[in-house]
């Protein structure tokens, strides 16, 4: 076989998937190939076109037209097909125009700070060497900023591409702020409303192609569901038909998803996916930002400089003292500018999330929601409950944003209630969709709270309310998905400021510990909730260098979250799982544990590990040292002695490794260190050199293959065939499999087995 | 309380409006716009104590490249704006287009559109090993189980299903309750059979 006429069954191949994306329901592409050339035969529209594709030597595709040649990818771009020009210019029509600040971006831990929106332009224009589709994860905390990148990095770009520019589209995809459980929903919504023809099917062609890359805002929402694995699954089946090719961009709220995804999508069970992972993590803004974006609003209210120097002078004095890291969000720091300029005070000493609602509010009650007389038609209470009733519904309906219908029904439940007379709930009922912190969703779907934190704040208040305090089954809240990060912790800030005693806290820990052990449909779902209002509980009751002392836990899942500085002491642990939970300098100190599991803990080299029961070999499944470079110990024996150095115990019995060659075992975990970011890892990439090129590689090959721990496949790539190992097992599992007695896959243990048996030349 | 429904989409819809024409995307979103509110109101009405129904809408979702069917691609938006409240239910309607314990395994051609007619495939199927699966795996905690269909193939599944848990079984079909062949057979067993046309005729 010949080099052209490999290129051009590739072509063949892909021009019958990407034809069949665009083709009527029920049609056909035929195909009928010669040497060089590509006839399809196939129905658009109702009209049966009759398109010819050539394959030049280079191994590139073009259409023909007449004499002239046109490239595969403007063909498939073109206004007889895709017609991204229409699709840029809706992006560009409905995008919000808001201000907008470049944010500062780095792409992992310690790298260069730099621009978000280049940065990640940049990284999506570096395609050249992918192997695998890639998945650009920006991560950032709630109200830092993300999402406004996202959609300024979209716009901009549908702007480059009207101007020809740049030959790609970005396609922001919103996973988070609809009733959208999986992404195959949450794309064929988002086409609907930017009233392009496109369809799911062609939007994995095109992005395959490099024409479009989506952006999924949100991506958390859909790994985080853990009750239900079709959203996971919908995530897969898209990455499933880009066939390794492509780029997607993907925001979370923290480095936690990011790793939940690549041990998901790294199961046997998810698919034959082919992926690489790039991290980009979004800055915090520092005064430069601040100062432009105080310049830009000033601009845009045509405030004089004095009163733009007075906004600023006041920003420093609300952002100082305990707010102080807040001015690095961009949220904090427009919506306290917003009260400022309608000269609201804060002087009270509350937290600024707490003043910013209490600001809100005051203003809509004393400016908008008045009767005849002018007086305000709500109290305070009555006004916070409403919100608070919205959010809760908003949880229940695992949605956040509510239809008007669902709006209308709770405000009137929540003023019957409180009792208010029928004349007031019926001007309130009127105004209700224009309430103060809510917001009308995109193309007028219903109602959303103006930002997440906003949404945070009144979920946290009706949760500690309705099911703390009325000591409510806790099940009920906990199951519906994976509480936001923020909302556990501050229910456990209020839990714990509600009353501070030791034994209040075990009283909530345990009453936490006992909706989690209850078996029922979505007890994972309320494990991982309990525990990460527990984390925030024990942090609450940490503040200010206190002890946490003699506390019982048990029953619960900490996924993701920390313990960061927290000292424990004297504190048994039973049935829990660390699953990557950062315990950077936390100290256990002369503390028990039972039936514990802890996956890739983040430690430092301050944290103590008094642990005391603890078998490393057994209960600790990886663990990621903190010290810069990001390595994932796996090694048993490594694992026992980082453990041993930070006071913890022993491995249980005597050495029960497997007495693999020092050599052989390092391969192992550099091509291991390989898979934490990819699967399938290709033998030919030069990044992996030091695995691949080594002498010893290909006696490690053989056994990897043989014991089916890998295996092996050949994939069409951009140029010639290459080939690629895919793992079948997490890499935590294979390298638990070096110690005799772990309770691993007996092809784990036997591939050990066989690698120690290994001559060493 | 919760519960789910299992529904055989093509064969419960209201077909009637259209029937001579083939049907569009306007039709297909006001048929199961109809079809969610019908089924929340009859469970419902059989289980007042009910708070929350999951309906997994089974039809041929994809074709045999394995691409979403056109009326897929129409209903996967609207499903998702159908999801809240009705009727005192808090409902989340899916399309079921994998089975329930192989969410990762795509089934092509579950209808066939190259066929004349069209044809659909392996959905029932489907839909009575999904009930199987939800019937052992959330036998403790699972309210309600219910089939949404009027196709008598569908009594098998029922009377296994039923079998496998404690909770209450209900088949909701377009005829009336007594209508069927079997019918005091699956009562005397103990499923519950109810009528959509009964039970929504007052809305």
């Amino acid at each position: 076989m010949n080099g052209s006429f490999a290129s051009t069954s590739y072509w063949a191949t892909r021009i019958q998937s990407d034809l069949a994306s665009f083709a009527d329901p029920g049609s056909s592409v035929d195909l009928d190939c010669n040497k060089r050339d590509i006839q399809a035969v196939w129905e658009m529209r109702g009209s049966i076109r009759n398109d010819i594709f050539r394959v030049d030597r280079q191994g590139s595709a073009y259409k023909l037209k007449g004499r002239t040649k046109e490239p595969y990818r403007q063909f498939l771009a073109g206004p007889a097909m895709a017609d991204l020009r229409t699709v840029a210019t809706r992006i560009h029509r409905s995008s919000p125009r808001e201000l907008f600040v470049p944010t500062k971006a780095r792409r992992r831990e310690g790298g260069a700070v730099t621009d978000a929106i280049p940065l990640l332009q940049e990284l999506v224009a570096d395609e050249g060497s992918l192997d695998a589709t890639r998945l650009i994860m920006v991560t950032g905390e709630a109200g830092g900023g993300k999402t406004r990148v996202l959609r300024e990095l979209v716009l901009q770009q549908a702007q480059a591409y009207l101007a020809a520019e740049v030959d790609a589209l970005f396609l922001y995809v919103n996973a988070q702020g609809r009733a959208l459980a999986r992404l195959n929903e949450a794309l064929a919504t988002e086409l609907q409303d930017l009233r392009v023809g496109l369809t799911y099917h062609s939007v994995a062609s095109l992005t395959r192609l490099g024409l479009l890359v989506p952006i999924i805002d949100g991506f958390d929402e859909l790994l985080g569901v853990s009750g239900y694995d079709d959203a996971f699954s919908s995530l897969t089946s898209f990455l499933d038909q880009l066939q390794g090719e492509g780029q997607l961009i993907a925001s979370a709220r923290s480095v936690y998803y990011e790793e939940e995804f690549r041990a998901r999508a790294g199961r046997p069970t998810a698919a034959d996916l082919s992926w690489e992972e790039a991290p980009v993590a979004i800055c915090d803004w520092t005064d430069q930002e601040r100062s432009a974006y105080v310049g830009q609003l000033a601009t845009r209210k045509g405030l004089s400089s004095a009163r733009s120097a007075d906004l600023e002078r006041s920003l420093k004095r609300v952002f100082s003292g305990p707010n102080e890291s807040l001015a690095q969000k961009p949220f904090f720091l427009a919506r306290t500018s917003e009260l400022l300029l309608a000269e609201h005070t804060f002087d009270d000493g509350d937290d600024l999330l707490t003043q910013l609602v209490k600001g809100f509010l005051h203003r809509e009650r004393h400016e908008k929601l008045l009767d005849r007389q002018q007086s305000p038609l709500l109290g305070h209470d009555e006004l916070e409950s409403l919100l608070c009733e919205l959010a809760l519904e908003m949880w229940n309906q695992e949605t956040r944003e509510l239809d008007t219908r669902s709006v209308r029904e709770v405000a009137e439940y929540v003023l019957t209630i409180r009792e208010v007379p029928e004349s007031t709930q019926q001007i309130v009922l009127e105004k209700v969709l224009s309430l103060a912190l809510l917001v009308r969703s995109p193309y007028d779907r219903g109602l959303a709270f103006e930002h997440e934190a906003f949404f945070s704040y009144f979920l946290t208040r009706a949760i500690v309310d309705q099911y703390f305090k009325e000591e409510a089954d806790l099940r009920a809240v906990l199951g519906r998905s994976a509480l936001p990060e923020d909302v556990a912790d501050r229910i456990g800030t209020s839990l714990w400021e509600e009353h501070t005693s030791s034994e209040s806290l075990q009283r909530r820990a345990d009453a936490l510990g006992g909706a989690a052990r209850q078996n029922w449909l979505r007890a994972d779902q309320v494990q991982e909730n309990a525990g990460l209002i527990l984390l925030g509980l024990i942090r609450s009751s940490a503040v200010s260098g206190r002890e946490v002392a003699g506390l019982a836990v048990r029953s619960v899942t900490f996924p993701g979250g920390h313990l960061r500085g927290v000292v424990c002491r004297d504190c048994s642990f039973s049935e829990v799982i660390f699953r990557r939970t950062d315990l950077a300098d936390t100290r256990f100190l002369d503390c028990r544990v039972n039936d514990v599991l802890m996956i890739e803990p983040r430690i430092s080299s301050n944290t103590r590990l008094e642990l005391h029961g603890l078998d490393p070999g057994a209960n600790i499944q990886g663990l990621h040292l903190l010290n810069g470079s990001g390595n994932v110990l796996y090694d048993p024996d490594e694992v026992a002695s980082a453990v041993a150095a930070r006071g913890g115990p022993a491995l249980k019995g005597q050495n029960r490794r497997i007495p693999v060659d020092q050599g052989l075992l390092q391969l192992v975990e550099r091509l291991m260190r390989a898979y934490g970011r990819a699967n399938p890892v290709c033998e030919d990439d030069p990044r992996h050199k030091t695995v691949f090129s080594d002498r010893k590689w290909p006696a490690v090959r053989d056994l990897l293959l043989r014991h089916g721990i890998v295996t092996s496949e050949r994939r069409p790539t951009k140029g010639r065939p290459k080939r690629f190992l895919r793992r079948q097992f997490l890499p935590a599992e294979i390298m638990a499999g070096l110690r005799e007695d772990a309770s691993t896959s007996s092809a784990i243990r036997t591939f050990w087995r066989d690698l120690a048996g290994q001559k060493v030349r | 309380m919760h519960g789910i429904a299992l529904v055989d989409y093509d064969n419960v819809r209201h077909r009637e409006r259209a029937e001579h024409l083939r049907p569009g995307r306007a039709d297909h979103e006001v048929w199961t716009t109809d079809l969610v509110s019908d089924v929340a109101l009859a469970f419902r009405r059989a289980l007042p104590e009910l708070v929350e129904l999951g309906l997994r809408l089974y039809g041929g979702w994809t074709a045999e490249n394995g691409q979403w069917s056109p009326n897929a691609q129409w209903l996967l938006p609207l499903v998702a704006s159908l999801r809240g409240r009705l009727h005192g239910l808090l409902v989340r309607p899916v399309l079921a287009a994998t089975m329930a314990q192989f969410p990762s395994v795509s089934l092509r051609g579950t209808i066939r559109l190259q066929s004349r007619p069209r044809r659909q495939k392996m959905v029932d199927g489907m839909l009575g090993f999904d009930a199987l699966h939800f019937a052992k795996n959330a036998a403790p905690t699972l309210g309600v189980l219910g089939i949404v269909s009027d196709d008598d193939d569908m009594i098998p599944a029922l009377l296994t299903v039923h079998g496998a848990r404690l909770g209450p079984t209900i088949w909701l079909r377009k005829r009336a309750v007594g209508a069927g062949l079997n019918d005091s057979t699956l009562q005397r067993h103990g499923v519950a059979i109810h009528s959509l046309a009964e039970d929504t005729s007052v809305k």
